[in-house]
């Protein structure tokens, strides 16, 4: 009941925030210098095309009136049209969007599977030389850009050692795309039991998963072990090994104190990998939704650009959401 | 801290040839000490140290690179496209023959200009924000209202992901330098004007405001006079990563094709180019550039670190 | 009643002998234990006093073993039963902790698990010396919250410790501390921070309950008041010493050390507030050991002071003074300003 009080209470703020986003990516479009419908009717638009995009935008409108208008086309679904790909822009998401969500949820599981145990470990296991080598490492994968990363590991992984595939997407050519459940390649191969498809979507994901779980991963692991190393130097800590309990439940209790800020952490991994998730979609011509955005700015398509950034913002905003719900069932300070 | 503070409120001004002298030899001395201070500092520290040289080496580069480039930084060289590095060319050449090396000394020279002024720009604007924002945080009245409006305005930029908005800023306004320094601005001002804000939370409890105030200082006085100078400590430990971080999402704009343009030489744009080199073998084109990236960002970040434990009064062994 | 202070009878329950612990600090060390010596006898209760800073909390983690480095022992012995403490690892020290020596501590709700509930906690302490199934744990756990005058324990259970007042968290840390009848409940500082009314139900139901159980109990507190209502002898303690040993009624009546003489009536000043705060100007561990080190405050003090320091000597059966001028004093000739 008391969680069910306080969801209300974020969810009924959520709206308001999402209106905010939604007023700051209407803004971006006023930063285009020149004629916004011309050019996001694009280069090759007649001249009916650009009078609809014109009277879509209400240009000779106030503000508030333009921007009531993008209001509800965006509920309508209605985000333009790419010149590029000549398709609503609202399609050419759709399309999109598992790829990057497949990449994105691989890195996040791997990095939460690996990262957290490793911060646990090193904090309760203080050793001389992994406790530098990890340090190194963090201080490495905080420095070392992703996009050159990707390069290095297709260049070791595939061109060296011939273990992976090259970059060209998500399958091999020949081979055919799942029946589309999900939308996500090596998911739906999975369902449909095509094993040939699974094995080559598998093979595909390494690598640009590989590559984001190395440079993301140590953020889960670093910020688990000092929240660890802070619980298991607190007061109640220490108080319990006063009152004879073994060390095996003092870890129990700073871990489960740990918790919340371990939460909050993953939030953060994902709005980091969604940035991360462009550089890498584009090394590996991941044909997601961040390679659609490089392409949109690259070849000045702006719909796309403008949709692609309400869209994560959107994402974000109802991921840091959920982060907020589970820090508040994980402690039971929070008031509702 | 409080030595800067009671330099703020009473400043000896010279009067006289023998007072400038005094104030001369007195400043040259302050820095001496301080100098000094910092050589202690940084002798058991390998990393601080590295840091510290790879700073002095991209200010170094920054300004003498492009002259003590071997070959003309964008100069296609006829007939020597995708060499391996040999005695000729330390670090190969790319694809249109520009000198590998040539190019990746002379990168700085932008990155760092474009790494300086957006942030020097965002902790100029970040930190006013984050005072007024602290220290008119909970008061009724106009003054009230704004702090939190801006605290709230950064908690929504906290929506975006950086490079996504990053990218959207330069996109819609173009790929170019100065819209990349504007970008890279705007995007920064949050972080400093959240650890400001902190601070000064902090430091408007002290006693000496109180005092302050009764001697009937205006808020907007007290704020920054006396306030600020002593909340200034989180954002300058976070200016040495802050570069760095701004050097990796310039690249970053620019690997993608909307930052720098590409024949001046960048390394994140020299990423790119050497990328499908990268998986036809011919490692060094992108290489060297991403090798001199991550280690200027480390040596930045390293900086910053080292700052952090020397700035902080409890810097006990 | 046995002897008291250092040359303990074979009988003690606890007995610290020239205890010295320190801390690094800078390029020396901060000796915050300098020499304590103490004996605590079966179903005897004893009092440490002393002011903040003086060492009295170390004392008790030492007794413990629940200093970790930086913190050293540099030399000395803590034998409970026999068994010196200070040479036994980690596993045979969790075996004693909560079942034969138990801690009761100052601001209990800092000291308790936030994320998880009494019952949770009280289980788990239960569970620690004794093999039992989470509904025997349970029913224990109820059994004592009533023990130590909780209402409706069932629902107390649920709670979490945010959720409940200063005096109930303390109540439910004494009941944890007793959870397996201890031999030595030791109890550092239990009523800091509680209010008046609750301090006393608080201290009575130690009493009480140390009497029931027939255990020791060590009450370490700022509060002279307190330790001559709960305690039977009284130790004093400054700058990591113990400077003075007695019964509570010798020591009410003629306490021999100066610095205890400022301390009763200090006490007896301030007689509307029982926790009258000294100020610990001065109380805490010197380094140099080459004199006593009350010699700066001491209005009797002698050139000798400053150039000897005095041993813990006693000066009647159960009577320990740490002055080079106690005969004077005691035989009035000397009355202390």
């Amino acid at each position: 009941m008391r969680f069910w009080r306080y969801a209300g209470r974020r969810l009924a703020f959520l709206p308001v925030q999402l209106l905010i986003v939604s007023v700051i990516v209407f803004f971006l479009v006023r930063l285009l210098p020149g004629d916004p419908s011309y050019l996001l009717a694009g280069p090759f638009a007649t001249v009916e095309r650009v009078d609809e995009v014109r009277r879509r935008l209400g240009l000779d409108q106030p503000l508030y009136v333009q921007y009531a208008r993008y209001l509800r086309s965006v509920m309508r679904g209605e985000l333009g049209t790419s010149w590029i790909t000549s398709q609503p822009v609202l399609q050419d998401i759709g399309q999109r969007l598992p790829a990057t969500m497949e990449l994105i949820l691989a890195a996040m599981l791997l990095s939460v599977l690996v990262g957290i145990p490793l911060g646990v470990w090193t904090a309760v296991r203080k050793t001389g030389i992994v406790d530098r080598a990890v340090f190194g490492y963090e201080m490495l994968a905080g420095a070392l850009p992703d996009f050159w990363f990707a390069l290095i590991m297709i260049f070791l992984f595939f061109f060296r050692l011939g273990w992976a595939p090259g970059p060209i997407g998500q399958l091999d050519l020949t081979v055919s795309i799942p029946p589309r459940v999900t939308g996500m390649y090596a998911v739906d191969a999975l369902l449909a039991g095509d094993e040939p498809a699974f094995r080559s979507a598998f093979a595909h994901l390494v690598l640009p998963v590989m590559t984001l779980t190395a440079i993301y991963m140590p953020l889960v692991m670093k910020n688990t072990r000092s929240t660890m190393e802070e619980m298991l130097g607190s007061e109640f800590v220490a108080y319990a090994r006063a009152a004879g309990l073994s060390r095996a439940v003092q870890i129990r209790y700073a871990l489960r104190n740990s918790m919340p800020s371990v939460v909050t952490i993953v939030g953060i991994l994902f709005w980091f990998l969604l940035g991360g998730a462009v550089l890498v979609e584009t090394v590996f011509a991941w044909g997601g939704l961040g390679q659609y955005a490089v392409q949109s700015v690259v070849s000045s398509d702006y719909a796309p650009l403008q949709a692609f950034v309400l869209v994560t913002a959107v994402f974000t905003s109802i991921v840091f959401l959920l982060v907020d719900l589970g820090y508040f069932l994980l402690d039971p300070r929070i008031k509702p | 801290m409080a030595r800067l503070q009671r330099q703020r409120n009473w400043l000896p001004l010279p009067q006289g040839e023998g007072d400038f002298c005094v104030m001369t030899a007195g400043v040259l001395r302050g820095i001496a000490d301080e100098v000094r201070n910092l050589a202690r500092f940084s002798r058991g520290r390998p990393g601080f140290l590295f840091g510290l040289g790879v700073v002095a080496l991209t200010i170094f580069l920054a300004v003498f690179g492009p002259r003590l480039a071997p070959y003309g930084p964008e100069d296609a060289l006829p007939g020597v496209a995708n060499r391996p590095p040999s005695g000729d060319h330390w670090m190969g050449t790319d694809i249109s023959g520009m000198d590998v090396f040539s190019r990746v000394i002379a990168a700085p020279r932008i990155d760092l200009m474009i790494a300086l002024v957006s942030t020097a720009a965002a902790f100029v604007g970040g930190v006013l924000l984050g005072v007024i924002s602290g220290f008119f945080a909970g008061e009724r009245g106009i003054w009230g209202r704004l702090s939190g409006a801006i605290l709230r305005g950064a908690d929504i930029f906290q929506a975006f992901p950086v490079f996504i908005f990053a990218l959207a800023l330069v996109g819609f306004r173009g790929p170019s330098i100065q819209n990349v320094i504007l970008a890279l601005a705007f995007l920064n001002i949050p972080f400093f004007l959240r650890l400001t804000r902190g601070a000064v939370l902090h430091v408007r409890e002290r006693p000496f405001v109180d005092a302050a105030r009764c001697v009937g200082g205006s808020g907007l006085r007290i704020a920054f006079v006396h306030v600020m100078p002593n909340a200034l400590t989180p954002a300058l430990t976070n200016l040495s990563p802050t570069i760095g971080f701004s050097i990796l999402l310039a690249s970053a704009l620019s690997f993608v094709g909307a930052g720098v343009p590409i024949p001046t030489p960048e390394w994140g744009s020299m990423i790119a180019i050497g990328a499908p080199n990268m998986m036809t073998g011919q490692w060094w084109t992108a290489l060297f550039p991403g090798l001199a990236l991550g280690l200027t960002i480390l040596g930045y970040a390293l900086v910053g670190d080292g700052f952090r434990y020397y700035l902080d009064p409890v810097k006990r062994r | 009643m046995s002897a008291a202070g250092s040359g303990g009878s074979a009988d003690a329950l606890l007995e610290v002998r020239d205890l010295e612990v320190e801390y690094p600090r800078g390029t020396g060390a901060v000796r915050v234990l300098d020499g304590v010596t103490l004996t605590i006898s079966p179903g005897e209760s004893v009092g440490v006093v002393g002011e903040s800073g003086v060492g009295k909390t170390v004392l008790v983690r030492a007794i413990l073993g629940l200093l970790d480095p930086p913190w050293r022992v540099v030399r000395g012995t803590v034998s409970y039963r026999g068994l010196n403490l200070l040479a036994q690892p980690e596993a045979a020290l969790q075996q004693l902790r909560g079942k034969e020596i138990a801690l009761t501590t100052h601001e209990p709700r800092k000291h308790l698990n936030p994320v998880a509930t009494i019952g949770d906690q009280m289980a788990r302490v239960v569970q620690a010396h004794r093999r039992a199934s989470r509904t025997e744990a349970r029913a224990s756990a109820i059994e004592l919250l009533r023990l130590v005058g909780i209402p409706d324990p069932e629902l107390r259970l649920l709670a979490y410790p945010h959720e409940l007042s200063g005096g109930m968290c303390q109540r439910v840390v004494i009941a944890m501390a007793l959870a397996h009848s201890p031999k030595l409940l030791m109890g550092d500082e239990p009523t800091a921070g509680l209010d008046l009314t609750i301090s006393l139900q608080i201290l009575d139901l130690m009493r009480d309950l140390v009497r029931d159980f027939h255990s020791s109990l060590l009450l370490v507190s700022r509060d002279l008041g307190v330790v001559a209502h709960y305690c039977q002898r009284v130790a004093v303690m400054y700058a990591g010493q113990i400077v003075e040993v007695a019964d509570v009624p010798t020591f009410f009546t003629g306490a021999i050390h100066p610095y205890s003489r400022r301390l009763l009536r200090a006490a007896a000043a301030a007689t509307t507030d029982r926790r009258g705060t000294l100020s610990s100007v001065g109380s805490r561990a010197e380094q140099g050991r080459a004199r006593c080190p009350y010699a700066p405050r001491c209005p009797l003090c002698l050139e000798r002071c400053t150039r000897e320091a005095p041993s813990l000597d006693p000066i009647a059966p159960a009577h320990w003074v740490r002055c080079f001028r106690h005969a004077e004093i005691a035989a009035g000739l000397q009355e202390v300003p």
